[in-house]
């Protein structure tokens, strides 16, 4: 069978025809077949639709699926120059990793003046900084596996601004010489850091846990569900423990360093987070009709 | 294949229909009041046209309430309640902000940019305001939709400049006497320097103000296109 491709933009001129398709073949073979004829649209930068207006009909579907038929009509958008998430994260992590510490080691060019000592609390937020950056960039080369391999170029500009542009803001005052530590002294410090700590293991294993659910080499999706590590137990009462994780970690370190920035950060992270863990929530319900009932996105027992 | 952008039928009401119809009504009235507030000023105005003093005086309480209230439309999208852009509206309704609380709350104004922005934002919220309140309930008569999508080409640049304009003429006395800013050292560890942060906002317009136009433009073709007319 042959299927005409037209633009989304422009849905009544037909740009190609493909031919020696199947009922069987999948959404993917397409791509490939269009990427022959056109080679400057890559695989992963194309995207298929139905109808206009329709959602982007997924990869592993086959027509017969999706009720696609002899010379009926897809839809074809071009996503843009993609770029793999693994380089992404690493560019984005990398510059807080090395921003950071500039303002920690460097003052007298900075501010200025040099700083003879560190309060312990600088030193410590400067030991958690690296740390959390430093796990991110190996979880990132060693742990994460991808459900979908690209992303748009400019995400790469995006993120790194939006990761580089708060490590300065906050590496800028916690490392002030005019800094302030703390109103209620050690107590502060050390539960602000007993619970980044806490929060970047748990954190740390959401994330192997979820690795652990994906068999190498396949895109395939399970509903995660707590193992033996207590901390995914917080699969229990979230669909996003991870994120859970993280926006705590980073409330640990802004009552750690009591520095209004570091507060502006897990503010901006905690809504972004939300936003993406309502979306999976909202997914894993859709794809699982078992999927557990008492679940929330985020934050248990309210989002 | 083309979808109704709404059929016109009363639609079983929920809670969350009930407020939001509630809610938008408020600000129909709020944003009334402050056109006519200004209205009222322009009417008793003698001065010259040069400047324009005590325009927003004359509507700050309304105006700085309503605004102000307006954080809530931010919340009604993560709350699932209305379908948007929750970072577009947040920067919307905080650029806006910055212009009450950094400029016209601290410095007595007298340029024209106030009386051009307050004229501007309140006859766009009035507009917007009825159609979400009307759109709610029912699909509002083609008119509405019209206003809604059509004032805010002549409106929008309106507002922008004076917006513009108003920051202009206030940067003087907030640096004069460093207005609204805090320094280090402090217990929150930041400083806030108001004069830095508008010379910022004012860089940022200049990609801001055509992205936000070009949105409105593509809804503007959207919702009032040839093709879903005829469905109304």
């Amino acid at each position: 069978m042959q299927l005409k491709i037209a633009h989304q933009r422009a849905p009544e001129k037909v740009i190609c025809t493909l031919t020696g398709l199947e009922s069987d073949s999948t959404i993917l073979n397409v791509k490939n077949l269009y990427a022959i004829q056109k080679p400057k649209y890559y695989v992963s930068r194309q995207q298929f639709k139905f109808d206009p207006k329709e959602k982007a009909l997924s990869d592993n579907k086959t027509l017969a699926e999706l009720n696609i038929t002899d010379n009926d009509t897809l839809y074809f958008k071009d996503l843009g120059p993609q770029i793999g998430w693994g380089i992404v994260f690493f560019w984005e992590y990398f510059g807080p990793l090395c921003i950071y510490p500039l303002f920690f080691l460097f003052p007298q060019y900075i501010y200025g003046t040099p700083i003879p000592k560190h309060d312990c609390v600088v030193e410590l937020a400067a030991g958690c900084w690296i740390f959390h950056y430093f796990k991110r960039i190996l979880e990132t080369l060693f742990i994460h596996k991808f459900s979908h391999g690209t992303m748009p170029i400019m995400n790469l500009f995006k993120n790194s601004s939006y990761y580089w542009g708060f490590a300065a803001f906050i590496a800028y005052y916690v490392n002030h010489p005019q800094y302030t530590p703390p109103n209620f002294g050690e107590a502060q410090v050390y539960t602000g850091l007993a619970i980044f700590v806490f929060c970047e293991l748990g954190n740390f294993s959401i994330h192997v846990a979820l690795s652990n659910l994906r068999a190498s080499g396949t895109t395939e999706r399970r509903i995660p569900i707590p193992t033996l590590n207590p901390f995914t137990w917080l699969f229990g009462l979230v669909s996003c423990p991870n994120y859970s994780y993280e926006v705590a970690a980073w409330f640990g370190f802004s009552l750690m360093t009591q520095c209004l920035p570091a507060l502006f950060f897990t503010l901006a992270g905690f809504l972004q987070m939300a936003i993406w863990a309502i979306g999976k929530h909202k997914n894993y319900r859709r794809e699982f009709k078992d999927y557990p009932r008492g679940r929330y996105a985020i934050i248990p027992f309210l989002v | 294949m083309a979808r109704r952008p709404d059929e016109s039928h009363l639609k079983e009401a929920s809670i969350p229909d009930l407020y939001l119809i509630l809610y938008n009504c408020l600000q129909t009235v709020g944003w009334i009041a402050i056109l006519f507030n200004t209205c009222l000023y322009l009417a008793m105005y003698q001065g010259d046209w040069k400047s324009f003093p005590g325009v927003y005086e004359s509507t700050a309480t309304s105006l700085n309430f309503f605004q102000t209230l307006a954080v809530l439309e931010v919340v009604h999208i993560m709350l699932g309640f209305v379908k948007s852009n929750a970072f577009l509206t947040f920067m919307q309704i905080l650029s806006r902000i910055i212009i009450i609380w950094l400029i016209l709350v601290p410095v007595p104004v007298t340029s024209v940019g106030p009386l051009l922005h307050i004229i501007a934002w309140s006859i766009t919220e009035i507009i917007r305001y009825f159609y979400y309140a009307w759109s709610r309930a029912e699909s509002p008569p083609y008119a509405l939709l019209w206003l809604r999508y059509t004032t805010f080409i002549v409106l929008y640049p309106i507002g922008v400049l004076g917006e513009i304009i108003s920051i202009f003429s206030a940067l003087p006395t907030i640096k004069e006497h460093s207005l609204t800013s805090l320094q280090m050292p402090n217990i929150l560890n930041w400083s806030f320097d108001s004069y830095t942060f508008l010379v910022l906002i004012l860089i940022g317009y200049i990609p801001g103000f055509p992205q936000l136009y070009m949105h409105m433009i593509k809804q503007r073709r959207k919702y009032l296109s040839p093709e879903k007319v005829k469905t109304q």
